[in-house]
């Protein structure tokens, strides 16, 4: 075991933290600034989907040396390579005819990434490209600005923006608040061959209030002509807990148009309990460590943001784990996994309810969700347990879906997910979909599916 | 007023447009002419029988289609909408043929809706390309088959023009997208490989402000290509001013209306002018409707049993009298063709042997 990971276990010995037992048995802390082969393993996926037809999917990337991270994707109707090291994200796909590729590259204080799809023959062949820029004006804000064009100016179906140019700003004010505002200018084209040229505004926000999490968005469209009717989209969310080990979370999103009103809202509120505490991303000592390292990362010229989620803490850890700088990040990379792990959420009982009104579809959908979760080492779910890690969760979802004409379509879906390791996961999924009222004008009856797939992530 | 007491009313033909404008015997008159269609269009309920009985005898009850028809001329209208339901071509179908046919001998245009008041038989037919190619052609040879006019009066046929489904999303909980795409644009090709006279109408969407984000998403869709006249139903007086400049072609109003039988009138005169004042787009204006089973609500009259027969009781007054009005007014005093004169028997019109053989030879019988 290297020097750093060691001295890691030893600090969290000497807190007190014990160390996590997972059903396959305990897991190191992922030695990614020394690997020790030339070729490691990092992600693999498979995924087997019976809706009717079989489709399968596989998804592998591995480490390679201390130089980047190759990907490789398959599935029936695509495949595609990845590639990411310290500065530069690269990615090519094909879909059925379509190709699309990608760079990014983080310069110290300047982050562009480009986007170029070619259609397929059948859809004309042209080419969209997307260009953006993220300049780093300090350690907490950046200012955004991007262009898009799709060079085919042809209707057809689906709307699609022809042209797009924003500006906009992102403050990452440590883990306490975020801010992010979009000004754009655009010009979509319409199935039935309309441009439309408008304005757009959205600002987005989340941070801590007291002891939760609250989140914000709003989004306003300013179209011009004769589709030139208002747009108004706002969404709110709370995460708070309550009592350690108490969840309680409820999102609202709206939805008005000039002249009609409010055309769609929904209401999302759920409570679950769980096995340990439950500490929300932006709380806690992974959160004060993402901080820290991206603020580091800064002042390495590596220009990182903060990412308050598990994928993108992840992401931090191995792109800094390439730096050239990596043996001086080591203790910190180590720390900021052993705070996810130690910060683990252990959901062990839920209920959530699900309101959504849509008046351009005329269609009410209620959902009930619950689920029931058996955390490692087996135990009662409702016993409270330090050393708890998730193991079994099985989630039941009951969808009605209520239209004007009357027509009511109910949809259920069953889950089982096994969490072997925090790297090695399997999950079972069953559903048989409802019919909406075109399913029975098509005569199409109610689908049974099923999906399976096992997931292993290094480090997660 | 009390059902007797309108029956006397009825009787005595106090005022009463619907029973005595066109004077009795005035065919007699060789000045005598059709009764103007000053009033616009409107909106008739297929009815075949007073009281629902599966299976009762008659299928059609003439009375019914002649009182109904009578109303329609005598106050003065020029075009009607009548849902003809598919209902595979059973008895509800049959039922709304003799309207369609009779009204178009008196030289009154007929928008036919293609729709079904439950159920999703029509749509099941008309998304799938062999069925859908039936249905039409079963429509068209029925509807628009040969047929002369009334009388020599009467100087040309009325049009005939389908609506394909009525308010989609809201009966049949079709998605906008659903509807442009997989049912107007196909249904509009069908009928015009076979007519080239045949109008094709959009169906509606709701007619308050609720339906008009789906008016706004079909327009984007472009379902105005998929058609010759896309159609509103205005039930509000918000929407009127928020559909101005959204279509780029012709707009007939299929449906409009006020609840409350007092509020007819103003609705008729200040909201039908302030829709062709903010919409100068719209070609037509229907109103809703003649008749339907919900008192003082929208329809224009009553219908009652009377003895053997039916008999229609103005229940609308104002709007009545003031179609009368109109009608008088554009008469000018001369002698107008009784409506008796011109159909002296309305099973003239009713579905005929070649009728059934259409119907047999489709997947249907």
């Amino acid at each position: 075991m290297s020097a750093a990971p060691l001295a890691l276990l030893l600090l969290a010995g000497a807190a007190g933290v014990p160390e996590v037992e997972y059903p396959l048995g305990p897991l190191r802390v992922p030695d990614l600034t020394q690997p020790r082969r030339p070729f490691v393993l990092t992600d693999l996926r498979y995924a087997l989907s019976d809706a009717g037809g079989r489709a399968h999917a596989f998804g592998a990337r591995v480490r390679a040396g201390n130089w980047g991270f190759l990907g490789a994707e398959l599935d029936d109707s695509s495949w595609g390579l990845t590639l990411r090291t310290l500065r530069l994200d690269l990615y090519g796909f094909e879909t059925r005819g379509q190709y699309d590729v990608g760079a990014g590259y983080r310069f110290p204080w300047l982050e562009v990434h480009a986007d170029v799809t070619r259609r397929r023959e059948e859809a004309g062949a042209a080419w969209v490209a997307d260009l953006r820029f993220a300049g780093r004006v300090s350690q907490d804000w950046e200012l955004l600005a991007g262009v898009m064009r799709d060079g085919d100016r042809s209707a057809g179906p689906g709307r699609r923006h022809l042209d797009n140019a924003f500006l906009g700003f992102l403050y990452q004010g440590g883990e306490h608040v975020e801010l992010r505002g979009e000004l754009a200018r655009y010009r979509v084209l319409t199935d039935g061959g309309d441009e439309i040229e408008g304005g757009f505004l959205g600002l987005d926000a989340v941070g801590r209030v007291w002891t939760g999490e609250v989140s914000g968005r709003v989004a306003w469209e300013d179209p011009r002509g004769r589709f030139g009717f208002d747009d108004v989209q706002v969404e709110a969310g709370l995460r708070l807990p309550l009592l350690d080990r108490l969840l309680v979370e409820a999102s609202t999103h709206q939805r008005w148009q000039g002249g009609a009103g409010r055309i769609a809202h929904g209401l999302r509120g759920g409570v679950s309990l769980h096995a340990r505490r439950v500490t929300l991303p932006r709380f806690g000592d992974a959160a004060r460590r993402t901080t820290a390292l991206a603020r580091r990362g800064v002042e390495l010229g590596y220009n990182e943001r903060r990412a308050h989620g598990e994928g993108g803490r992840r992401e931090l850890r191995e792109r800094l784990s390439l730096s050239p700088r990596r043996a001086e990040l080591a203790d910190d990379l180590a720390a900021l996994y052993q705070a996810q792990v130690d910060e683990r959420i252990v959901p062990v009982l839920g209920v959530e309810l699900v309101h959504e009104q849509d008046l351009l579809r005329g269609e009410r959908r209620r959902e009930y969700r619950a689920f029931l979760g058996l955390p490692w080492p087996l135990a009662s779910p409702l016993r409270p347990g330090r050393g708890a890690t998730p193991f079994l969760e099985v989630d039941y979802a009951h969808v009605e879906r209520s239209f004007e004409a009357g027509f009511v379509s109910v949809s259920r879906e069953l889950g089982l997910t096994a969490r072997l390791s925090r790297e090695l996961e399997l999950l079972l999924r069953w559903g048989r979909e409802g019919q909406a009222p075109f399913d029975l004008v098509r005569n199409v009856g109610r689908p049974r599916r099923i999906d399976f797939a096992i997931v292993y992530a290094y480090g997660r | 007023m009390a059902l007797a007491a309108r029956r006397d009313f009825l009787r005595a033909g106090a005022g009463c447009a619907l029973a005595g404008l066109a004077a009795r015997g005035a065919s007699q008159d060789p000045a005598a002419r059709l009764v103007p269609k000053r009033n616009g269009a409107l909106n008739v309920q297929p009815l075949r029988r007073f009281e629902a009985a599966a299976g009762a005898e008659p299928l059609i009850e003439p009375e019914l289609v002649a009182l109904q028809m009578r109303a329609v001329y005598e106050l003065g209208f020029e075009r009607i909408r009548i849902t003809v339901p598919f209902g595979r071509f059973g008895p509800d179908f049959l039922g709304a043929v003799p309207y369609v046919r009779c009204a178009r001998a008196l030289g009154i245009d007929v928008l036919a809706v293609m729709a079904d008041f439950t159920g999703f038989d029509l749509a099941q037919a008309l998304v799938r390309d062999a069925t859908r190619a039936e249905v039409v052609a079963a429509y068209l040879a029925i509807l628009d088959g040969p047929g002369e006019v009334a009388a020599p009066a009467v100087k040309r046929r009325g049009e005939l023009a389908l609506q394909v489904l009525n308010e989609p999303t809201h009966f049949l909980g079709l998605t906008p997208r659903d509807y442009a795409f997989e049912l107007l644009a196909p249904v509009r090709d069908a009928i015009r490989v076979r007519s080239d006279s045949v109008r094709v109408a959009a169906a509606a969407a709701l007619g308050n402000v609720d339906g008009l984000a789906r008016l706004r998403e079909l327009f984007q869709l472009g379902y105005d290509r998929y058609c010759d006249v896309v159609a509103y139903h205005v039930y509000s007086r918000r929407l009127i001013p928020a559909l101005a400049g959204l279509a780029r072609g012709a707009v007939w109003v299929t449906e409009s209306g006020v609840d409350g039988t007092a509020r007819h009138r103003d609705w008729y005169t200040r909201t039908f002018q302030e829709i062709r004042e903010t919409l100068p787009e719209v070609e037509r204006l229907y109103w809703f409707d003649l008749f339907d089973r919900a008192p003082g609500r929208f329809r224009l009259i009553d219908i009652v049993r009377d003895g053997p027969g039916f008999a229609a009781v103005p229940e609308s007054a104002g709007l009545i009298a003031h179609l009368e009005e109109r009608v008088a007014e554009a008469a000018a005093g001369r002698p107008l063709l009784a409506f008796a004169d011109l159909v002296p028997d309305v099973t003239d019109y009713f579905p005929t042997p070649a009728d059934l053989d259409v119907i047999a030879a489709t997947s249907f019988a």
